[in-house]
This record gives structure tokens, C-alpha cells and sequence, in this order.
């Protein structure tokens, strides 16, 4: 591996000097690096640090300054000069050059910079989206060690993460090893009334060690001790930085102060300190969990846990350390399910980096578009060598004659160098600005869910990496005509240089791979775009199942105090329910337990039915479920296909109604009607009878598969475990838009009750955007991406097509005093550019096959090789490439033959 | 054109240190580059420590001036890996005594100023 690295390194050396040295210096690095590495770690980084410097030093300058080339030196005798003097002397000569030359040429200057910064910039902006959201570490110390501890259960079509149960972080956190730290929270929104108008706040309810756990500390004051994290302990809070500011203004004497909880008076402790995030950006308010390990349970998978890797530990070691410890939590906290029937349902423990968790599959996104922007900077250095080729060949009489008057070819070759590093580092500067513009941009268009969203800036390692990356790209295609420079001899630049001479087969043949690469990458990213956009069209044209237009949706919590158990709770809503249906402007109103479709995923349940009994110790499989109350179906637009739906009636009497869905009914009573079928939830529970059937949702978001759902009414379900009528989401069928009746809604439940906050509004319209927000972000971006290449791409086809026209105005000109029409003329310069065309639509399509699969996880209802696609684009592509033909093409036809001949 | 050999190899006088200690180590007879490298770095203390890539170009360099050629010694135990063996030509003998020369004269200068007397009695 180091050999191949070093052999790697020595093509800093020209290939004379590594045919003549070469086995010398390898034989010499592989000894001194064995003698470095047994030396020590350090030892070796120097070494190799050493090693690179000293190959790209030594091999630059001997390529520049050849000591190896036999009689380089035109006057032997003379003394010469110490090396780096006279470097820096030529260097700033060089620099002067190159600017003067730019000035003189605009156009070229610019359009170089302009493509470059293009290039850069788009490249810089999504590489700060990485290097936000995917490289740069969690904002908490000694980050790389913290884990997310929870479980695995097997889901519909892959495992779905659950979090543990209050029983299973006794366990894992006093008897697991290889995890310290175990901290359990759970998001938990709450009201919050300092005296004035409540709010609905993002809040965490936690075990006292999570601070110490993220090795965090609060900014003011403290954070809540083990001591008050105990059943009945004191009420405490610590409050985020920006909450401090909104609601104290930053006030010193905030701790100690107190607020209104969801009506329990509670003192504020502690203030975090700006910046800090746990478990995301939007919790403002953390509370003790107060756990109470007498009554700890060992089903219901609700908390989400974070720990700490020993040093030296790794997450699959510790994963299966708390599977071993799994059983242990079902023994101490026995609940009817055994440790066995728990693995049935393939509940394992799952110990991944948090980072994982925070980051989730957003890398699918990213990593396509990065190497999107990465193919555009290419497309960009493309356009830029040949313009510099273009430039290089009309140069070629000025380099024969600085050649004849004695300038070394490594001087040519190396101002040629500067002037493109000089051009590249502009390139660079106009990437940056577009770089903090399309930062910006992308923030405000990023999708809300993209983790880490606001963690986006151009910061120090992204400024870095613009940098190299545009000296890295001047190099790069300053060493094209450099090279060209190192072949040529002053005889023939001088020669040549005599006679607009057309130009040589070889120097076509260079240009025209360029530019048939060049709309290839093009082609590959509007594959790219175009597949992207035909998920978008295919997702937005899903039946989601119900009426999501005129629908505003909002999330409301009865406080605990007016409402103690289940059934006032109930009744609390439907109270609400029944005020905000006399509003103006409001059609109907319900609410759900279990979040609306779409807006939440269903929670996962078994599902005992009386027609398919189970062998005992077996589980039935987890359907999706949904609490809901009366008028859901019809507020929703959820057709009933048969029976009736959740009436009021239901609530009243208290015997329980089940509606089930279209799927659902088909999959377990595929040749008779599911009504007066019975079934339950918990073991051994009440059975409960199937009323109606309900039309199938996409409950779980448009490009997952329609839910089976069993709908349950809060009075029939009230009696299980996962039951919550006190936060319930509301979904308000309206007459015109959602919005106009956010006011009169809010006033509506203030006179019900001043204690009770909404939160969370919005319109089911913006729930769909959201979840095709992924898909919409992608194909953005993935769509200016391959806008931007067509249209460097097609200026690449312009420009070497202008160039061969001028060059060849002399033959073209004796084609048409022979004789030759205009449109002949026309025809043969654009059927030259179609072979370079067809190239790169060949090449492109092959590409596109092979990097669409890339993408295949955020496709829907499309197949990465889409023929359609494929052929739309292939088409644009062409015609667009056929335009950019013609205008050189109709140029060349205009030569006038009289006046062409006479020059000569 | 016929200039006296000695006239030719003053020429490149002042000698690099790198230069001076790779010529000094061939003194001791030929050897390959990884040798000559070893050789230097004991000989001077380790002060000059030259990285491969430096080294070579310096031995380009001697070679193109004709004092170090390619030899077609082995050492006993050889190892086909360590590419050729170089040996110190006459011309090469000729321009490090004649550095050598120099640099007593320097080093003379220096006693007479007492630089080294006076190191003594601090």
C-alpha cells in the first residue's frame, strides 16, 4: 500500500528521471519508511509528511528546472544564480505577464473566471450542505463516543427503531459495561404560561444525567439533580438559551423563577447555553423524567436513550452485550409478555452512533448531488482547458518566437501554469460569493426535515476546500497546453505561425473528447434530474386516499388538571370538537390520538382477531392503528365502503367500535364482509366489533405502500396502554382556505379553557409538500446541476465548432469558389459536430445506466433505466447541441469565397 | 575551450553541503543511493539529512557535471532492489579537494580572527 503510494508520488517526477532514479528512491523509501514506522505513530505522519513534500518539491522543480536533462543549461560556465531567488524573480514575472495578458484579453479572462466560479461555487455551496450535515462531528464533546441505545423490531418491509422501556434502561444502565451514561428522554410538548397567553413548546423529558451524559453544562444556573428526578419530585425545569432570551430577556434572575408547566407551577433551575441542540433544534425546555423503577415496565418502547461507547468499545460489541442483558428487563418487570414472545415480534437491543441516528438517510440525498456539483466543476474545467487549447494554438507563433530567442521550455510551460492557477484562484473568489449565496438559498429551500439544517454555513474547512479546489483546477487544466508547450519546437511555431494553417488531426481529436465527455456528464445529470422529476409527478399523483385540500391540521393538549384521566380528556376534546365545528367558515371537525395519515405514521400494534386464534406464547402481527374520534371519516373524505363509521354514540355507551380498512378487511375476510367480526389489542382483553369499512389511506406518506388500519374509538381503545386522549391532532375541514380560520380557532378554545395551548398548525397541503420535500430538494438541485452543464456543455460545442470554422476559412472558402453551395457548407460543419454528439449521448446513456442506481432508493413509481426518461432526454440533449452547431455552422457559409482567396 | 581541468571544476565552487557530503561519502567507495543517504546523515551527525527525492536531483546533478558516474560494483550481499551504484570520478576527487582546500582557508580565516579562542575562554 505505501509502496503503491510512493510509485504514485514519484509522477511528480519527469519520466526520464523516474526511469533512471526510480528503483534507487523506492528501494530508499521503503526502507526509511520501515524504519519510521517502527519507530512510532509520530515518527511516521513526519515521515510522510516529509515524504509528500519532498516528492512534490523536488519532482515540480525538476520538471521546471530540469538538473537531470544533459547540457539544459544554455551557457555552462556562467555561474548561476541561488534557485529560489531567481523562482521568485520569475514568478512575480510571471504574474505580471499573466495579468497583462488577461487584461488585454477580456472575454477569454472572463469567461473563464465566470465558468470556474460556477463550477466552484456550486461545488463549494453543497459541500458545506456535507460538511454541515454529514462530516462535521455532533455539536457535543467527545461526540465520536455517543450512542443512540434502542431496539430493533422487525416492520412490514424492513426493521423499524424503537426506543427502550422504562425497564430496560434499569437494566442496560446499571448492568451494561461496555455503555456508561445510559440517559433516557422522550419529547414531550407541553404548555407553557409564564402569567400571559400559554404557548405550545417543544419540550424533553429526561433522566437527570443527560447533560453529563452529552458533556454539557448548563450556561446559567444548573441542571436538575438525581435527587429531584424521582417519583413526586420537586417540579424543576432548565430552559434552552433562546427561550431565555424570548421569554426573560436574558435575565440574570430568571433561575429561580417560576412558570406554569401544563398548570404545575414549576421553578426554573438552569439555562443551557446557546447552541445547544438535544434532541434537535426545536426543544426548548427539558424536565425530569422521574422514573419510578418500582413500577417500571418492560413493554411500550416509547423512551429514546443515549449513552456513551467505552473507549475501546464498538456499537456492534455493545449491541450485543444489552441483547444478552434484553431478557433480564422482561424477568425484573414482568407484564404479561415474555422475553420469548418479545423476540417473536423480533424486538432486539440496537446500540448505533448517534450521529447515524441524527444524520438518518439523508446521505442517500446528499452524496448524489455532491457528486453532481462535482461533475459540473469537471464539465466547468472541461469548457476552461479547451478554451485554454483554443487559446494555446493561436499562441503558438508567440511561443515559437520567445522559444527561438532562447526562453526554456519549462519557462513557457510554467507561465502557462501561473497564468491558469491566477485565473483558477478568481475562478475561486467568484465561487466563494456564490458559494454564500447558494448557501443561503439552499437553507431557505431545504426541505425542514434535512437534520442539521441550521449546523449549514461556509465555514473555515469549506473555504479551505474552495481553495484547493481551485488552484487544484487551475493546475488541472493549465497542464493541458503546458504539456502541448513541452512538445513543441520553435521551428514549427515560427512555421506554422506564417499561415492560417487549418489545425491538425490530433489537436481536433483533443478537443472533440472534451466536448463529447462534456455533454455526456451533461446527459448523465439530466437522467439524473429528469428520473427525479418523474418520482415527483408520480408521487403527487398517488391517491393519498382522502381530501388533503382545505384541510388545516394542528395539534391541541388538555391540561392535565382540568382533564385527569382518559375519559375527561375525552370529553375535554370532544367539547372543543363541537365549539370549533360551530365556527364560521368550518365544514366538520375530528380529532386523532394516533396523529392524521400522512402527517404521522401510524403506531404498530398486534392485533388479536376471534377468527384466527393463536397457538398460546404466539403473537400476532403488528397492524397499523389509529384512535380516532367521531366524524373522522367523513372531516378526512375517508369514503365507508361498508357499514357505518365511529359515531358519538360510540363514546357514549362505552362498548368500543372498530372501523377497518379496505386492505385490511380483504387480507382476513377476502370472500365475506369483516362487520360483526371481533377483535382486541392487548391480550386476553375485551373483544371489540368490527362496524364498518373505511377506504385505504397512505397513511404512512405517499411512497410507501396504503396502510392496513384498524381504527379504534378513544372510549373502546381506553383501556389499553397507548391510549393518550390528552394529545389529540385535529384536522378542521373548512369551506374556503385553512388559514382564514387559525384566528377565530384560537379564540374559540381560549374561552373554553385558558390553560390550553395549540401548537404545530398547518394545512394536510403543506403535510404532502413536506413529505415529497425530500424528493423535490433533490430534483432541484439535481435540475439547476444539469441546467448548468447543458448549458456549458453546449458552449463547449460552440466554441470548438467557432474555432474549427475560423481555422479552416481558407479551405471553406475554396470548397464554395468550387462551387459549393451555403447549405452544403452548413451541413458538413453541423454532420461534423453530430459525430461528437452522438458520442456523448452514447456515452452519456451507458453512464446514466450505470450512476442511476445510485439513486434508485429515492425513486417511486420509475425505474432507474427509464426508457422515456432516457429518450427525452437524449433528445433535448441532441437538439440543443444541434442549435449551439448551427451558429458556427451559418458563419462558415457566409465566408465569401472572393475575399478569403485574395488573402491568400 | 582547452582550459585546464582544474580551471573547469573551480567553477562550481562554492559546493552545496548536500553536494560536498554525498561526494565525501563515495570517498569511502562506491555504494547506492540509499547508502550514500545513510552515509551522509552519520558522517554529518545528522545535520544533513536528505530526503530522497532532494537526494537524487543532486546526484543528477553531479552526474550531469560528470563527477559521480554509475558503477558497475556490487556488494556482496547484493539486493536487486537498490538500483545502481555510483563511483566518484577523477573529476570529482579533483572539485572535492579543491573544496575541501576552500574550506580550510575558511576555517583558517576564522582561527586567525580567534573564533575559536575566544569559544575556549568563555
Amino acid at each position: 500500500m505505501a509502496d503503491r503510494t510512493y510509485a504514485a508520488l514519484l509522477w511528480a517526477f519527469p519520466r526520464r528521471f523516474r526511469s533512471k532514479f526510480g528503483a534507487g528512491m523506492r528501494h530508499a523509501f521503503t526502507a526509511e519508511h520501515a524504519r519510521a514506522r517502527a519507530v512510532g505513530r509520530l515518527a511516521l505522519s513526519r515521515f510522510w509528511f516529509r515524504t509528500i513534500a519532498d516528492s512534490l518539491w523536488s519532482g515540480s522543480k525538476e520538471r521546471i528546472r530540469p538538473v537531470h536533462e544533459p547540457g539544459s543549461s544554455p551557457f555552462p560556465g556562467v555561474p548561476t544564480e541561488r534557485w529560489s531567488r531567481q523562482m521568485f524573480r520569475r514568478l512575480v514575472r510571471d504574474v505580471r505577464i499573466a495579468a497583462r495578458r488577461a487584461r488585454k484579453h477580456p472575454g477569454f479572462s472572463m469567461a473563464t473566471i465566470v465558468t470556474l466560479g460556477v463550477g466552484i461555487g456550486a461545488t463549494t455551496a453543497i459541500f458545506s450542505v456535507v460538511h454541515g450535515v454529514l462530516l462535521k462531528p455532533l455539536p457535543y464533546e467527545e461526540s465520536e463516543a455517543l450512542v443512540d441505545v434502542g431496539h430493533l423490531a422487525t416492520g412490514d418491509s424492513d426493521d423499524l427503531r424503537v426506543g427502550l422501556t422504562s425497564g430496560a434502561f434499569f437494566v442496560y444502565s446499571q448492568d451494561g459495561r461496555l455503555v456508561e451514561d445510559v440517559s433516557a428522554y422522550f419529547r414531550f410538548p407541553v404548555n407553557l404560561s409564564d402569567g400571559d397567553r400559554p404557548q405550545r413548546i417543544a419540550a424533553a423529558i429526561a433522566t437527570s444525567g443527560l447533560a453529563g451524559t452529552l458533556r454539557s453544562t448548563p450556561a446559567l444556573g444548573r441542571w436538575f439533580s438525581a435527587e429531584e428526578d424521582v417519583p413526586g419530585g420537586p417540579a424543576v425545569a432548565v430552559i434552552s438559551y433562546g427561550l431565555w432570551q424570548r421569554l426573560f430577556a436574558g435575565s440574570s434572575a430568571t433561575v429561580g423563577t417560576t412558570v406554569d408547566l401544563n398548570g404545575e407551577t414549576t421553578e426554573i433551575v438552569g439555562v443551557m447555553p446557546r447552541g445547544f441542540r438535544f434532541p434537535d433544534a426545536e426543544t426548548e425546555v427539558w424536565v425530569p423524567i422521574r422514573f419510578d423503577e418500582s413500577t417500571a415496565r418492560s413493554v411500550n418502547f416509547q423512551y429514546s436513550a443515549v449513552g456513551r461507547l467505552l473507549p475501546g468499545a464498538a456499537a456492534p460489541d455493545a449491541t450485543a452485550e444489552l441483547d444478552n442483558l434484553f431478557p433480564r428487563t422482561v424477568e425484573r418487570f414482568p407484564e404479561g409478555l415474555s422475553a420469548d414472545e418479545l423476540r417473536d415480534l423480533g424486538i432486539r437491543a440496537s446500540v448505533v452512533p448517534l450521529k447515524e441516528i441524527v444524520i438518518g438517510d439523508v446521505a442517500a440525498v446528499l452524496w448524489p448531488v455532491m457528486a453532481a456539483v462535482f461533475v459540473i466543476l469537471l464539465v466547468a474545467c472541461a469548457n476552461v482547458a479547451n478554451l485554454f487549447l483554443v487559446q494555446a494554438e493561436g499562441r503558438d507563433r508567440e511561443i515559437g518566437v520567445r522559444l527561438a530567442l532562447g526562453a526554456g521550455r519549462g519557462d513557457v510551460a510554467r507561465h502557462f501554469l501561473v497564468e491558469s492557477a491566477i485565473l483558477g484562484l478568481f475562478g475561486g473568489l467568484v465561487g466563494v460569493a456564490l458559494a454564500y449565496g447558494g448557501v443561503s438559498l439552499l437553507r431557505e429551500i431545504g426541505p425542514e426535515e434535512l437534520p442539521r439544517l441550521h449546523e449549514i454555513g461556509v465555514t473555515l474547512p469549506v473555504l479551505l476546500f474552495a481553495v484547493a479546489t481551485s488552484l487544484a483546477v487551475g493546475l488541472l487544466f493549465g497542464m493541458l497546453p503546458a504539456i502541448r508547450v513541452r512538445a513543441a519546437t520553435a521551428l514549427a511555431g515560427l512555421r506554422s505561425g506564417t499561415r492560417g494553417s487549418s489545425s491538425g488531426p490530433r489537436r481536433n481529436r483533443a478537443r472533440n473528447v472534451l466536448v463529447t465527455s462534456q455533454l455526456a456528464l451533461a446527459l448523465v445529470l439530466l437522467v439524473g434530474a429528469g428520473l427525479m422529476f418523474r418520482t415527483l409527478g408520480n408521487l403527487l399523483n398517488v391517491e393519498p386516499g382522502f381530501d388533503t385540500g382545505n384541510l388545516l391540521t394542528f395539534e391541541l393538549a388538555v391540561p392535565f388538571l382540568e382533564a385527569p384521566g382518559q375519559q375527561e380528556g375525552m370529553e375535554f376534546q370532544q367539547r372543543v370538537i363541537d365549539r370549533l365545528s360551530a365556527l364560521p367558515g368550518v365544514v366538520s371537525v375530528t380529532a386523532s390520538a394516533s396523529g392524521l395519515p400522512i402527517e404521522t405514521v401510524a403506531s404498530r400494534n398486534p392485533v388479536w382477531l376471534e377468527d384466527f386464534p393463536l397457538p398460546p406464547g404466539e403473537l400476532p402481527p403488528l397492524q397499523a392503528v389509529r384512535i380516532v374520534m367521531p366524524d373522522y371519516f367523513s372531516t378526512l373524505g375517508i369514503p365507508i365502503l361498508e357499514g357505518r363509521p365511529i359515531e358519538r354514540r360510540d363514546l357514549e355507551n362505552g362498548v368500543g367500535a372498530v372501523v377497518v380498512s379496505a386492505g385490511f378487511a380483504r387480507r382476513y375476510w377476502p370472500n365475506e364482509s369483516p362487520i360483526g367480526k371481533r377483535l382486541q389489542v392487548i391480550p386476553e382483553g375485551e373483544m371489540h366489533t368490527i362496524v364498518g369499512v373505511a377506504g385505504d389511506t397512505q397513511g404512512d406518506g405517499l411512497d410507501q405502500p396504503a396502510n392496513e388500519t384498524v381504527y379504534w374509538d378513544p372510549r373502546g381503545a381506553g383501556d389499553t396502554y397507548y391510549t393518550n386522549t390528552h394529545v389529540m391532532t385535529y384536522g378542521v375541514r373548512t369551506r374556503g382556505a385553512p388559514t382564514s380560520v387559525v384566528e377565530s380557532t384560537r379564540e374559540a378554545i381560549r374561552e373554553i379553557s385558558g390553560g390550553v395551548a395549540i401548537g404545530g398548525i398547518s394545512t394536510m397541503d403543506q403535510w404532502v409538500d413536506a413529505s415529497v420535500a425530500r424528493i423535490s430538494f433533490t430534483m432541484t438541485l439535481l435540475g439547476i446541476a444539469a441546467a448548468m452543464s447543458l448549458l456549458l456543455g453546449s458552449l463547449g460545442v460552440y466554441g470548438v465548432l467557432a474555432y474549427a470554422v475560423s481555422q479552416r476559412r481558407r479551405e471553406i472558402g475554396v470548397r464554395m469558389a468550387l462551387g459549393a453551395r451555403p447549405g452544403t457548407v452548413r451541413r458538413m460543419v453541423v454532420r461534423e459536430a453530430g459525430v461528437v454528439i452522438a458520442g456523448g449521448v452514447v456515452i452519456g446513456l451507458v453512464g446514466a445506466g450505470i450512476v442511476s442506481r445510485v439513486l434508485s432508493s429515492l425513486l417511486f413509481g420509475v425505474a432507474p433505466v427509464d426508457m422515456m426518461t432516457y429518450g427525452a432526454v437524449a433528445g433535448l440533449l441532441t437538439v440543443v447541441a444541434l442549435v449551439a452547431s448551427y451558429l458556427p455552422a451559418r458563419r462558415a457559409s457566409a465566408v465569401d469565397p472572393a475575399l478569403t482567396l485574395r488573402a491568400e | 575551450m582547452n582550459r585546464p581541468e582544474s580551471q573547469v571544476t573551480s567553477e562550481h565552487l562554492p559546493l552545496k553541503p548536500a553536494v560536498f557530503h554525498i561526494l565525501l561519502g563515495l570517498l569511502e567507495g562506491d555504494s547506492y543511493g540509499y547508502g550514500i543517504i545513510l552515509t551522509v546523515r552519520e558522517q554529518s551527525g545528522g545535520v544533513v539529512d536528505l530526503p530522497t527525492g532532494a537526494f537524487y536531483r543532486h546526484l543528477a546533478w553531479l552526474m550531469k557535471h560528470g563527477f559521480v558516474e554509475e558503477s558497475d560494483a556490487r556488494l556482496g550481499a547484493d539486493d536487486a532492489r537498490r538500483g545502481s551504484y555510483y563511483r566518484l570520478t577523477d573529476r570529482g576527487r579533483q572539485v572535492l579537494e579543491q573544496e575541501t582546500e576552500r574550506l580550510d582557508g575558511v576555517v583558517a580565516v576564522a582561527r586567525a580572527k580567534g573564533l575559536m579562542s575566544s569559544r575556549k575562554s568563555a
